[in-house]
C-alpha cells in the first residue's frame, strides 16, 4: 500500500536513521508528568501492535526512509514495560525486516521498577532489547510518594538488581532533583545511593513544572518551594562534579555515562539526526532536500492513534516543515546541549557555513561573556554557559 | 415647532462641581425631566461619551444639550447645558466652556461640603462673570448635612448660600427647583441680533460624512443655512457655505437659523479640523464683523515628557498619531526630539498629570501606539554667567553647572482639603516636596484647608498619587501656577552598565539629589529583568557616583529535558521568550523594559 504523503519528501541520505516507538499507557499519571501516557485497566495490546507495525510499513515506504538502516530503537512511554514481551520482540522483528540494524545497534526500553515490569525484564532482553532505563526518580520512599511513583525506594533497588540477572550490562537510571523542600543533601544522597549500583548511564533531570499538568494547576493555586535560580545552578553543578568524581562523564545537560556508555538514541536528537516516530504521539523528522527540515507528530489520543493508523497506516496530527536558516537555528540549540558542542565541519557540509560565520552576531556576545568557547572544530558551552543554553538558544533561533 | 429665536427665553449654563459630587447625574436628570430624552434611552451619563470619559468617569471634552422647559410661568424656555471637564488639569477646557454661558450650577455634595475643585471651578466661573446657583446634591444620603454645606460655601468660598437649592440627582428630589431657578436667576443671553455675526467655536470635531463640525456659541448676529462665512484667524479669506446648523437634544436636530445667545452645531463643508480651531470667531463673508471675540486663554502646558516609539521604526507613525490627536485636544504640544538612549521622540508638553495620562491612553487605545514615556519635568528658567537665557524641561539640554547663574523653576499654590486626622501627614508629605506653608483653616465637620506653596516639579512626581494614598483617599486638592522662584536644582545622571541613559536623567533639587538618586537606582533594579552579564546601574551628578546597584546576571535558564517529540513545542516556547525581548529597548547591551523609564513615579512603591 502506498500512502500520498502530506509531507514534502527528500533524497535518500546515509546519515544513521533512529527510531522511537512510542508505549503510552500507564498505571497511574504522576502530577509533575507531561508525556503522552494515558490510564487504560487493560491496554488494547494486541490492536496496539497491529498499529505500530502498519505505521512501521508505512514508514519504510516511503523515499526519505527507505533503504536506510536503524542505527538505534527507543521504546519509551507511558510505561513501556507493561507491554508484553512478544509486542517489543515483533516490532524489532519487523523493523529488522523492513530496513535493517546497524551491527551494534542500540536498543532501549524505559522501565518501571514496580514487581509485575521487573518479572519481564529477561523476556524483554530475549526480545531484541539491550539498554534499560529505569525511572527510578528518588531513593527516598517521602519523595517518591510526593511524585505519586507506584514504586518505594526498596523495590527501585530491587529492579535494578533484577535488570541486571536477566543480563542487561547497560543500564541507565533516573533521577529528579529540586523538589520542593529537597536540600543539597537530600538530593546528593539520593545521587549517592545510585552511584552505589554503579549503573552505566544516569538522567538527572531538575524538576520542571510543564504546563497543562495537575502539578501546574496545584501550583497556580499555591506555589511550591521550588529552589529559586542560584539554589537550582547549585544543584545542576553539584550534581556534576559529584558524578564527574565517580567516573561518568556529563556529556549532555542532563544526562551522564561511563565512557561509550552514553545513550545514542537520545544523542541523536541532539546531533540533528533522522528519526521515525511511531506510536500515539510520537514525532519523526528528516532532513528535506533544500536544506530544511520536515517534522511530524502523531495523535496523541491512543484510541484515534490506533484507528487511524489501522485505516490510513499513519497517523499523522501535525507536521511542520522548517527552512535550512531556521534548521540551522535548531540544530545550533540541539547540538549545544551537547558538551562536546556543535561541530563547524557538520556545520559547513550540513549548512554550508560554518557555525559561526551563520551566527556571528547571536554568538559573539555569549563568547565575550565567557558563556561560548568557540573553535575553528567546535562551539560549546563553557562551564558557565551549561545553565544558560535556553538564552543562548534564543539569540541563535531566528524567527 | 422649537422657537429658538425666543432669545430672551434661551439660558446657557454649566455645571461645576469637584469630581464625585455629580454632576454628571445632575446633568442626566435634568435632560430626562425636560423629555429630551427618553427615560429608555438614556445611557447611564450621556454627556460623558468618550470611552475613556465613562471608564474614567470624568469628562474631558466639553458636551451639550439643549433642552426645552415649560416654566410655572407658563412659558417655555430653551436651556443650552454646556457640560465642562471636571479635573483642575482642564481648566483650560472649563474656561472655554463657562465663556460659552451666562450662569452655572455649583454642585456641593452635602456629605462631603466643599473639596479643592469646588474653589478651583467657582474661581473660574466668578472670572467669566456668571450667575452661580448654589446646589447641594445628595441629600437623599443619611449623612447628608445641608445646613453645614451650604455654610462652607458661605464660609470657605464667600458665596451667599441662602438660596441653595437641596437636590437629590439620584432620586429626582429637588430637580424641579434646579429647572426653575435655571429660568428664574440665569439671566438671558443679550439680543445682538442685528450685529454682524459673532459666533464661537467652543469645541470642534471630525464627523467622517460631513467633515468639521463645530460647537458654536453666537454673540452677535444670526447663522442659518447658505450662509457665506470665514473664520476670522484665518489670514487667507477661504469662505464656506453653512450646509447646516442645528441643536443638541441631545442628539443633532437640525434647525433654520441660530440667533445669537444660542449655542448649537454648525457644518459648512470644512474638509479639515485643522482649520475650525477651537476658540476661533465665525463671521460672514460679507458684513464681516470688525474684531473677533476675545479667543481663550492659551492653555499653558505645565508637564513635559518624552514620548518614544518602542520601535524606532514607528516614529513616522507616532507623528502621524499625535498630529492627529492634537486636532482633538489642542491643549498638548509637542515638537521632535532626540535622545541618544531611544532615538528619535517628541517632547510633549500636558496641562497636567491626568492631562498627560489620557493622552498617552488614547495614542495607546485610540491610535495604537506602543510608547515609551519619560519621567515628567516642568520648564526651568536658566541664567548663564555670558548673560543669555533660555527655557527648557529637558535634563540632556541642562547646561554645564559652572556656566549657570541662576536656575529658576515653577511653583504652585496648592489648595488641600482633608479630615483633621490626615494633617500631620500632608503637612510632612509637604515639607518633604519643599513646600512652604501658607495657611491653614479650620473648615468645621473636622476638615481643614492646607494652602501651600510647592515646586511644580514636586508635584508631577506622583505627589497626587501619595496625598490620596496618605490620606487614605479622604484629601483631595487643587493648584493654580504661581511665580518662578530661584531653586538649586541639578542633573542627575543615571547610568546603566557605565553609560549615562539620557532617557533616564532628571533635573531634582541638591537636597534631594541623593535620597532620589538611590531610590531611583534600587527601583530600578527591580525594574530591569536580570540579563547574561552584571549590570551596574548608578546614579550621578556630574561626575560624582551618589548610588550603586547590580542586576545580577542570570546564571541559569536551561530546559532540563529535550527530547524528540517535545523539540517544536520546546522551540516555540523559546521563541516566546525572545518576542518577550522584542517589546524592551536596548540600550547599548542592555534590555530596558518600557516602565522602567517612568521608575521615579513608582518609587512611593512597595516592591
Amino acid at each position: 500500500m502506498h500512502s500520498k504523503s502530506r509531507l514534502p519528501l527528500q533524497a535518500s541520505s546515509d546519515s544513521p536513521l533512529h527510531l522511537y516507538v512510542h508505549i503510552p499507557f500507564c498505571i497511574h499519571k504522576c502530577a509533575y508528568c507531561d508525556f503522552n501516557s494515558h490510564v487504560r485497566e487493560t491496554p488494547p495490546w494486541d490492536e496496539y501492535r497491529r498499529a505500530l507495525l502498519a505505521e512501521l510499513t508505512h514508514w519504510s515506504r516511503q523515499a526519505q526512509f527507505s533503504g536506510r538502516r536503524i542505527a538505534t530503537v527507543f521504546f519509551g512511554g507511558g510505561t513501556p514495560s507493561l507491554s508484553p514481551a512478544g509486542l517489543i520482540s515483533e516490532v524489532l522483528q519487523q523493523a529488522g525486516k523492513l530496513f535493517g540494524f546497524d551491527a551494534d545497534a542500540e536498543i532501549s526500553m524505559e522501565a518501571n521498577p514496580g514487581t509485575v515490569e521487573a518479572g519481564r525484564f529477561a523476556a524483554f532482553r530475549g526480545a531484541g532489547v539491550n539498554r534499560l532505563s529505569i525511572g527510578v526518580q528518588s531513593f527516598n520512599d517521602a519523595e517518591l510518594q510526593w511524585l505519586e511513583r507506584i514504586h518505594s525506594a526498596q523495590q527501585a533497588t530491587q529492579a535494578f538488581a533484577s535488570a541486571r540477572s536477566a543480563g542487561f550490562d547497560n543500564i541507565s537510571i533516573d533521577l529528579m532533583y529540586g523538589l520542593p523542600g529537597q536540600s543539597l543533601s537530600d538530593w546528593l544522597k539520593n545521587l549517592d545511593t545510585a552511584i552505589a549500583l554503579a549503573p552505566e548511564h544516569l538522567s538527572c533531570y531538575q524538576l520542571t513544572v510543564e504546563a497543562h499538568t495537575e502539578l501546574a494547576l496545584r501550583h497556580q493555586r499555591s506555589p511550591l518551594s521550588l529552589p529559586e535560580e542560584d539554589e537550582a545552578l547549585e544543584f545542576l553543578l553539584r550534581t556534576r562534579s559529584r558524578l564527574s568524581e565517580a567516573g561518568y562523564h556529563a556529556y549532555e545537560v542532563s544526562n551522564f555515562a561511563r565512557p561509550d556508555r552514553y545513550c545514542r538514541h537520545n544523542d541523536a536528537y541532539w546531533l540533528y539526526h533522522d528519526y521515525i516516530g511511531i506510536g500515539a504521539g510520537a514525532a519523526g523528522k528528516w532532513d528535506t532536500a533544500d536544506g530544511g527540515i520536515t517534522r511530524y507528530s502523531n495523535i496523541r489520543s491512543p484510541e484515534a492513534y490506533m484507528r487511524s493508523s489501522l485505516d490510513r497506516a499513519e497517523a499523522i496530527n501535525t507536521s511542520e516543515t522548517l527552512p535550512r536558516e531556521k534548521a540551522a537555528g535548531e540544530a545550533v540549540w540541539l547540538g549545544l546541549r551537547r558538551s562536546a558542542g556543535v561541530s563547524q565541519e557538520y556545520f559547513r557540509h550540513r549548512f554550508g557555513r560554518g557555525v559561526n560565520d551563520l551566527f556571528a552576531a547571536a554568538l559573539q556576545p555569549w563568547e565575550a561573556s565567557g558563556h561560548l568557547h568557540i573553535t575553528p572544530e567546535y562551539v560549546q558551552l563553557t562551564e558557565k554557559g551549561l545553565g544558560m543554553a535556553d538564552s543562548i538558544a534564543v539569540s541563535v533561533l531566528t524567527d | 415647532m422649537i422657537e429658538l429665536d425666543a432669545q430672551q427665553k434661551t439660558r446657557n449654563f454649566s455645571i461645576i462641581a469637584h469630581i464625585d459630587h455629580g454632576k454628571s447625574t445632575l446633568a442626566d436628570r435634568l435632560i430626562e425631566e425636560t423629555g429630551a430624552l427618553a427615560e429608555r434611552q438614556m445611557k447611564k451619563q450621556v454627556l460623558d461619551s468618550m470611552d475613556l470619559e465613562q471608564e474614567r468617569g470624568i469628562t474631558i471634552k466639553a458636551q451639550t444639550a439643549t433642552l426645552q422647559y415649560k416654566a410655572n410661568d407658563g412659558q417655555i424656555y430653551t436651556f443650552n447645558l454646556i457640560d465642562t471637564p471636571g479635573h483642575v488639569d482642564f481648566a483650560y477646557e472649563v474656561s472655554r466652556s463657562l465663556q460659552a454661558c451666562e450662569g452655572a450650577l455649583l454642585i456641593v455634595d452635602a456629605t462631603q461640603g466643599v473639596e479643592a475643585q469646588t474653589l478651583a471651578n467657582v474661581y473660574l466661573a466668578l472670572e467669566n462673570n456668571l450667575e452661580i446657583i448654589p446646589v447641594i446634591n445628595k441629600i437623599d444620603l443619611p449623612s447628608a448635612d445641608i445646613e453645614e454645606a451650604k455654610r462652607q460655601i458661605e464660609d470657605v468660598i464667600g458665596l451667599d448660600a441662602s438660596e441653595a437649592i437641596a437636590v437629590s440627582a439620584k432620586t429626582g428630589e429637588g430637580i424641579h427647583d434646579v429647572l426653575e431657578a435655571i429660568a428664574l436667576r440665569i439671566p438671558p443671553p443679550k439680543n445682538h441680533n442685528e450685529r454682524p455675526l459673532r459666533a464661537l467655536v467652543v469645541d470642534s470635531w471630525f464627523d467622517s460624512y460631513v467633515g468639521a463640525v463645530a460647537l458654536v456659541r453666537v454673540f452677535d448676529g444670526v447663522m442659518k443655512k447658505g450662509d457665506k462665512i470665514r473664520l476670522m484667524s484665518m489670514t487667507t479669506a477661504a469662505a464656506y457655505e453653512i450646509q447646516d446648523v442645528g441643536v443638541f437634544l441631545p442628539a443633532p436636530f437640525s434647525v433654520p437659523q441660530l440667533g445669537s445667545g444660542t449655542v448649537g452645531f454648525m457644518i459648512a463643508g470644512i474638509k479639515q479640523l485643522a482649520d475650525l480651531k477651537v476658540g476661533d470667531t465665525v463671521t460672514l463673508l460679507r458684513n464681516p464683523a470688525e474684531k473677533a471675540l476675545p479667543g481663550y486663554r492659551e492653555p499653558q502646558p505645565m508637564v513635559f515628557s518624552g514620548l518614544y516609539p518602542v520601535d524606532s521604526a514607528d516614529y513616522a507613525d507616532l507623528r502621524d498619531s499625535l498630529e492627529k490627536l492634537h486636532l482633538n485636544d489642542p491643549a498638548f504640544t509637542f515638537e521632535p526630539e532626540n535622545s541618544s538612549a531611544l532615538g528619535l521622540g517628541f517632547r510633549c508638553g500636558f496641562l497636567g498629570m491626568l492631562h498627560m495620562e489620557i493622552v498617552q491612553e488614547r495614542l495607546e487605545r485610540e491610535y495604537d501606539q506602543n510608547l515609551i514615556t519619560t519621567a515628567p519635568s516642568v520648564i526651568y528658567r536658566m541664567t548663564l554667567t555670558n548673560g543669555s537665557s533660555f527655557e527648557t524641561s529637558n535634563p540632556s539640554e541642562f547646561p554645564d553647572p559652572v556656566t549657570i547663574a541662576r536656575i529658576e523653576e515653577p511653583m504652585v499654590k496648592a489648595n488641600i482639603f482633608m479630615p483633621e486626622e490626615f494633617v500631620g501627614v500632608m503637612m510632612k508629605l509637604c515639607q518633604t516636596r519643599r513646600g512652604i506653608q501658607q495657611n491653614m483653616t479650620f473648615i468645621g465637620q473636622g476638615r481643614v484647608m492646607l494652602t501651600y506653596m510647592l515646586p511644580l516639579a514636586e508635584m508631577v512626581i506622583d505627589f497626587y498619587d501619595r496625598l490620596k494614598s496618605l490620606s487614605r483617599g479622604y484629601a483631595s486638592m487643587d493648584y493654580e501656577l504661581s511665580e518662578f522662584q530661584a531653586s538649586d536644582v541639578v542633573k542627575l545622571d543615571i547610568l546603566v552598565h557605565a553609560e549615562p541613559v539620557d532617557a533616564l536623567s532628571l533635573i531634582v533639587h541638591r537636597s534631594i539629589a541623593e535620597s532620589r538618586g538611590r531610590e531611583l537606582v534600587k527601583k530600578l533594579r527591580e525594574l530591569i529583568p536580570r540579563q547574561q552579564f552584571d549590570v551596574p546601574l548608578q546614579a550621578a551628578i556630574g561626575g560624582r557616583i551618589l548610588a550603586r546597584e547590580t542586576v545580577k546576571a542570570v546564571r541559569k535558564n536551561v530546559t532540563a529535558k529535550c527530547y524528540g517529540g517535545d523539540i517544536t513545542r520546546k522551540r516555540k516556547l523559546l521563541e516566546k521568550q525572545k518576542a518577550g525581548k522584542k517589546r524592551m529597548k536596548s540600550i547599548g547591551s542592555v534590555e530596558v523594559p518600557q516602565e522602567a523609564f517612568l521608575a521615579v513615579l513608582r518609587l512611593g512603591e512597595e516592591s
